[in-house]
């Protein structure tokens, strides 16, 4: 024999365990058998299931963060966003973390609107609050947010009608899988 | 703008020009655009004479009264800035402000393009003076708002959110900052007093916790000539979101 059994500690309830000596695999199982009997054989696979069940709400949790959601929109590595430093949020505010490696403004600017449509759930941002984001990334730029805006309309990245009536910015389909396809590439590139 | 701030007096005086504008635009006078869109190329105008004479240093003569030469002289002297930028305000200027000025007082420019309009100004501004004139608009436009609310017309600005519904410290802080650009802890409170709330900030907490915030991508900013905390871009940002989500 390899092994030897000296005692087992079984989780009753919670804050509650029970430790028991035991010499043999046969003494572990009668154990069991008279806790089962008694009502309280399940405890220790319950407490068992309980913690794997706690784990995984966690990691759910974690998963409805604003970077995994947009990890998993555009189909990217977990974590990725954050380790490829690419984009991260702090505060509930997106950030670019390189904001200069973006192959164009346009680029930059449309991984924010995804950014903050999908990461925080947003259906649309006003321009006065998007101007705001996009300043607050120090992205070097010789025109103002509004000229970038009208190259977005242009290129049907944005929703046009949306902002002509409510001056609020919305990607398009067309604006959303561009964004997609940047941040593969930054990721991809990095 | 009040006499206290030790801002050069030819931004000052832009400043004013820029709320002019915005004020006027958030009436209901029936060409409003129209007067905003003056004002604004005012500004501009004034902008660059400002630029070369007080940044630049140049001397200005008669040349200089003429408008084309004035925008070249100011347009090299700012390389940085695309020539699109420019072009779009020699159009504003040739195909909307002169017909607006002279030619037609019923011809008027869409809310939309007299937006884009603003926001092209207020960039050439920003570069050649190396301030943020939008955010300087928007700080007159809340101390309006504060003093002569009754007599104002509705300021488009991000508001700031009442602190009812708010629970997170930070953002309530965000808030309050954006109400009162407070110079101190005893201007915060007062503004949590007044507001019914029960938040009170120490010397001690006020300092650290807007230092600790402040800078670029933080939320706050420190203005070492008005002594006074306001919210950086970044902040205006989560302004905007505290704001939605209280509508929500």
């Amino acid at each position: 024999m390899s092994y030897k059994l000296k005692e087992v500690e079984i989780n009753i309830s919670a804050g509650t365990v029970l430790t028991a000596e035991v010499d043999t695999v046969a003494d572990l199982k009668q154990l069991l058998d008279d806790l089962e009997g008694l009502g309280l054989g399940n405890i220790a696979l319950h407490q068992k299931e309980k913690a794997k069940d706690t784990e995984t709400r966690a990691r759910d949790v974690d998963n409805d963060s604003p970077e995994s959601r947009i990890e998993t929109r555009a189909s990217l590595v977990p974590g990725s966003l954050r380790a490829k430093n690419v984009m991260a949020f702090k505060d509930g505010v997106p950030q670019l973390l390189r904001p200069s490696t973006f192959s164009s403004v346009a680029d930059a600017t449309v991984a924010l609107l995804l950014a903050v449509e999908t990461g925080l759930k947003k259906n649309s941002l006003e321009f006065d609050a998007f101007k705001a984001l996009y300043e607050s990334q120090n992205i070097k730029s010789g025109s103002p947010v509004s000229m970038l805006v009208t190259n977005l309309k242009n290129a049907q990245y944005v929703d046009t009608k949306l902002y002509s009536s409510e001056r609020k910015l919305r990607l398009t389909a067309k604006g959303e899988t561009k964004a997609v396809e940047v941040l593969k590439s930054m990721v991809g590139g990095s | 703008m009040t006499e206290e701030k030790r801002l050069s007096p030819w931004i000052v005086g832009l400043v004013d020009t820029l709320v002019g504008a915005r004020v006027i635009l958030a009436t209901t006078i029936p060409h409003r655009n129209r007067l905003a869109v003056i004002l604004m190329d005012t500004a501009f105008e004034t902008a660059c004479r400002a630029f070369l004479k007080h940044k630049k240093k140049i001397k200005l003569n008669d040349a200089h009264r003429n408008r084309d030469t004035l925008v070249k002289a100011t347009r090299g002297n700012l390389k940085q800035i695309d020539d699109g930028v420019w072009e779009s305000i020699n159009y504003y200027y040739e195909e909307i402000r002169n017909d607006l000025y002279h030619e037609s007082a019923g011809k008027t420019i869409t809310d939309e393009a007299l937006l884009d309009y603003q926001d092209t100004v207020e960039f050439v501004i920003s570069h050649a003076f190396d301030v943020s004139v939008a955010s300087m608009v928007l700080a007159e436009l809340e101390k309006l708002k504060a003093s002569e609310s009754s007599s104002l017309p509705e300021l488009k600005t991000i508001t700031a959110p009442s602190l009812r519904g708010i629970t997170d410290r930070m953002d309530k802080v965000i808030v309050a900052v954006a109400a009162v650009q407070p110079h101190n802890s005893g201007d915060l409170n007062e503004f949590f007093k007044r507001e019914g709330d029960p938040l009170r900030l120490k010397p001690t907490e006020f300092t650290n916790l807007l230092a600790k915030n402040s800078g670029s991508k933080r939320f706050f900013y420190y203005s070492k000539e008005h002594k006074t905390w306001g919210l950086s871009s970044a902040g205006q940002f989560k302004l905007s979101q505290i704001a939605s989500t209280e509508q929500v």
